[in-house]
């Protein structure tokens, strides 16, 4: 008996009760190194957070009860994290009402409210940022290796059982040979085909529907990815003919967040019409396989029972040679399945990233046959345009489209041969959500094509710092296929096919060695041919600390010169006593992308052992560290001996005048004061007398001519400071005879 | 072929049978007053896939569903159900019904192997 794992139809019956129970993060969320990288690097990311969920683990067959519970507790933990958040610097970009994933930007505080005790996250993923596919998805799944010699699905026929398809695209024209329609109306006697009747068969019967705008370009986007071709880039099979099968009514029973009213559903009544149609075409066309990018209730294991409709429909298809290729479903179970994926003739598809991980909304167990890519997928949409879609939608017609390249190269295979192949072909991709490891196809290597032996001319960067933050290393060579891998030091990485002279990894900061070393960096192709390339060399080189002078005295300057620095904005370089803590620092500089550099520091005035020490980001975790610089303590400067006081003189031009007659006195050396003055006193006389007077001001030097007084006698001149009485200078005597 | 069947049918009669069994689901759409359902028809022989069978032998098993399917719906005469679907190569009717419709289908053991509910999907 398999179990039911998820309903939609169970889904119709739910209403939003109160009292949930939350479930609660064990311990702190793990964080990659990566999301940390970029908040450091650029202050703000996106990521991807898992919530606690406590009912989303299959314990039974689903009732609709259990359902509302599930959707009650991922709403009840959306707002528990939205509180937790507050009015933070972060913002949602997506939340889902099925799955207990949030989509979020956030910043460093952002990060430490998830880490943070208590927070209903489980794990943050980074929310990569793909390039636009198919022209990446195509040479991954090594289609266009089978392009090159001719493999390109002509001669084949790939239907789509979906929501019609714009067979006017550019895109598509002139390739679709037939067309149906099979959508009975949710309610009443008529349908949603655009005849208005529930069935319709004929030129334009598959036009897209028209009553979900957004949502009808599915089928459009479906059959482009299986079939597509422009000058550009095309899709898997792009010479492969298609069938268009409308299968969707529009259906007021729509629950997923943010869908359009009314939205596209299907009946498993009008897919089966549809499916019947199909094969009933099969004397007529080359029909290689039925893509369904649709599901319903998900299983843990084969549902044929449960579905016995779909069961023998696509059991009449296998039997003679259609295969019918189901998309598994975006629940983000790792051991359920939707049908009809589920029924076991069916192909069931998983949805991979560009750099070969499972995507985190693909459903899977261990009845899921293949992977192929299925995030941020660029195909057609109606009336003309692209966009990029994400699901195990897009993974199904790769996986379509390879069928037709594969009978195209093998027309007598049967459903079990071609896949057998493409199991035995396909690189295997761990889940590393706990799912079961499963291949993503290979369509060069299904068919039998011989991949060239890779080589790589140059790496770059190929000298990098051991404290870099996250880097792209970009390999440059010939003979790359979308299998390549790159190794460091023989460890495979997640490798990015860029096309068949580029490859791409990530190098997440931490991932080098933290010492000087040269890392050797190959690439891999598997078979059939392929091989390993030459080797090159990725330097790693570690930031040095040196220093003019070992030996100073207490604040004397220190030439400092950093090199191979990462050249981070925000490193700097502090003065410490050798031996303190990481956090502690007399004195620092700070500079920012600055992989190298000179500056003149002045050492502390306090005797002591210091090093220069280089630390990143603001933070303290040390990268380098100079040489002990010793400050000597150093011998007072003895004071200098004040110059003596330069002693004002008076000096007279003559020392015997007779009665009232002129004499020259000159002032020399005087502070030169603003109320100084001169007094012509009688020698002996007291300081405070004086029978004539000069004043002047600011005058350190200088002289006048004084007329001496009428009565005989002997006199002096005496130079008076501040208005005052204190005897400054006295000229020599000058007698008055 | 239609004498063939007739007579695997009288033949499979003489067992006692027990009640159509029903899915929940079913009777849970049947509250709002109809329900669609799909119905497994019991053919002479078990289902085989077409390509598995000679050409003569898929032409013979599909008019055994043929034979299936009308003799179905000549048993529901006279109570209210609507023909959705009805495929031509597996042994299944679609129909739209409600209470008296879904009583008489759960006590035709002799044609009916089971019902269950019309499922939809969503594009994924």
């Amino acid at each position: 008996m398999s179990v039911r794992l998820h309903s939609i139809v169970a889904l119709a019956a739910l209403t939003i009760m109160a009292g949930t129970e939350v479930g609660f993060a064990q311990s702190s969320p793990t964080v990659p190194q990566i999301v940390r990288d970029r908040i450091a690097s650029s202050g703000r990311t996106r990521v991807i957070v898992e919530l606690a969920a406590t009912s989303l683990a299959p314990d039974g067959r689903r009732s609709a009860e259990q359902m509302r519970r599930q959707r009650t507790e991922i709403a009840a933990q959306r707002s528990r994290l939205r509180a937790r958040l507050g009015q933070g610097a972060h913002r949602f970009v997506h939340e889902f009402a099925n799955v207990p994933f949030v989509a979020l930007e956030i910043d460093a505080s952002s990060l430490a409210e998830l880490e943070a005790a208590g927070s209903p996250a489980v794990r943050v993923f980074e929310d990569r940022l793909l390039a636009p596919t198919l022209a990446q998805s195509v040479p991954l799944i090594e289609a266009d290796l089978a392009h090159q010699i001719g493999l390109n699905g002509s001669g084949n026929v790939v239907a789509v059982v979906d929501s019609g398809v714009d067979r006017t695209h550019p895109f598509l024209a002139p390739r679709v040979v037939a067309e149906a329609c099979f959508a009975s109306a949710e309610s009443g006697d008529g349908g949603d085909c655009p005849n208005g009747q529930a069935t319709e068969i004929g030129p334009g019967a598959a036009e897209s529907c028209a009553f979900a705008p957004l949502a009808c370009g599915h089928g459009t986007h479906v059959a482009g990815i299986a079939a597509g071709s422009g000058p550009e880039f095309s899709g898997v099979a792009p010479n492969a003919s298609l069938i268009a099968v409308q299968v969707f009514h529009a259906s007021m029973q729509c629950f997923f967040l943010l869908e359009e009213f009314p939205c596209p559903r299907a009946y498993e009544s009008d897919i089966v019409a549809g499916l019947e149609y199909v094969m009933s075409l099969r004397n007529q066309f080359n029909i290689a396989a039925v893509n369904m990018s649709l599901g319903g209730t998900a299983y843990d294991s084969a549902c044929d029972a449960e579905s016995p409709l779909f069961s023998a429909i696509i059991n009449n298809l296998k039997s003679v040679g259609i295969a019918t290729i189901a998309a598994s479903g975006n629940d983000g179970l790792t051991d359920g399945i939707a049908e009809p994926a589920c029924i076991a003739a069916a192909i069931s598809v998983g949805a991979t990233t560009d750099d070969d991980e499972v995507a985190w909304f693909s459903n899977a167990s261990a009845d899921l046959d293949l992977l192929a890519p299925g995030t941020g997928i660029n195909s057609s949409m109606p009336g003309g345009g692209f966009e990029e879609l994400d699901g195990t939608s897009m993974a199904a017609p790769h996986v379509a489209g390879a069928w037709a390249i594969y009978k195209q190269a093998h027309p007598g295979a049967t459903v079990d041969e071609a896949l057998a192949s493409f199991v035995s072909t396909g690189t295997p991709i761990a889940d590393s959500r706990g799912g079961p490891t499963k291949p993503r196809i290979r369509v060069g290597a299904a068919v039998g094509i011989e991949s060239p032996v890779p080589v790589i001319d140059s790496i770059s960067p190929s000298t990098v710092n051991a404290f870099a933050s996250a880097f792209t290393l970009r390999v440059n060579g010939s003979g790359f296929i979308g299998s390549s891998k790159v190794s460091l030091n023989g460890q495979p990485q997640r490798t990015t096919f860029v096309n068949d002279t580029t490859l791409t990894v990530t190098i997440a900061s931490g991932q080098l060695p933290a010492s000087a070393a040269a890392v050797t960096v190959a690439v891999s192709t598997p078979p059939p041919g392929g091989g390993t390339s030459n080797a090159a060399t990725l330097n790693v080189v570690v930031p040095a600390l040196e220093v003019s002078s070992t030996m100073v005295d207490a604040g004397d300057p220190v030439t400092l010169t950093l090199v191979d620095a990462p050249g981070g904005a925000e490193d700097w370089v502090a003065v410490s006593a050798v031996g303190s803590a990481n956090t502690s620092y007399v004195t620092f500089v700070a500079f920012a992308n600055a992989p190298s550099g000179s500056w003149t520091v002045n050492m502390p005035q306090t005797p002591g052992t210091y090093e220069f020490r280089l630390y990143l980001d603001y933070g303290y975790g040390i990268a380098a560290v100079s040489a002990p610089v010793v400050v000597a303590a150093t011998e007072p400067e003895p004071e200098p001996e004040p110059e003596p006081a330069p002693v004002a003189t008076l000096t007279v031009s003559t020392t015997t005048v007779a009665p009232g007659a002129p004499v020259t006195v000159a002032l020399a050396n005087a502070p030169g004061n603003p109320t100084d003055w001169l007094g012509v006193s009688a020698v002996g006389s007291a300081n405070t007398s004086y029978v004539a007077f000069v004043a002047f001001a600011n005058v350190a030097s200088g002289s006048w001519t004084v007329n001496m007084p009428q009565t005989p006698g002997t006199y002096e001149f005496r130079l008076y400071l501040d208005y005052g009485y204190g005897i400054a200078a006295v000229s020599a005597p000058v007698v008055v005879q | 072929m239609g004498r063939g069947l007739i007579a695997c049918v009288t033949a499979i009669t003489a067992h006692a049978w027990a009640e159509v069994p029903v899915e929940a689901g079913v009777l849970d759409a049947l509250a709002s007053g109809r329900a669609r359902v799909v119905v497994e028809l019991r053919i002479g022989d078990a289902f085989h896939p077409e390509g598995t069978l000679s050409e003569s032998a898929a032409a013979a098993q599909r008019q055994a569903i043929l034979a299936a399917q009308q003799a179905t719906l000549t048993a529901l005469e006279g109570v209210e159900a609507r023909v959705l679907q009805r495929p031509a190569t597996v042994p299944f009717l679609t129909l739209d019904v409600g209470p008296d419709a879904l009583y008489r289908l759960k006590a035709m053991p002799e044609l009916v192997v089971r019902i269950f509910a019309d499922s939809s999907a969503a594009a994924n």
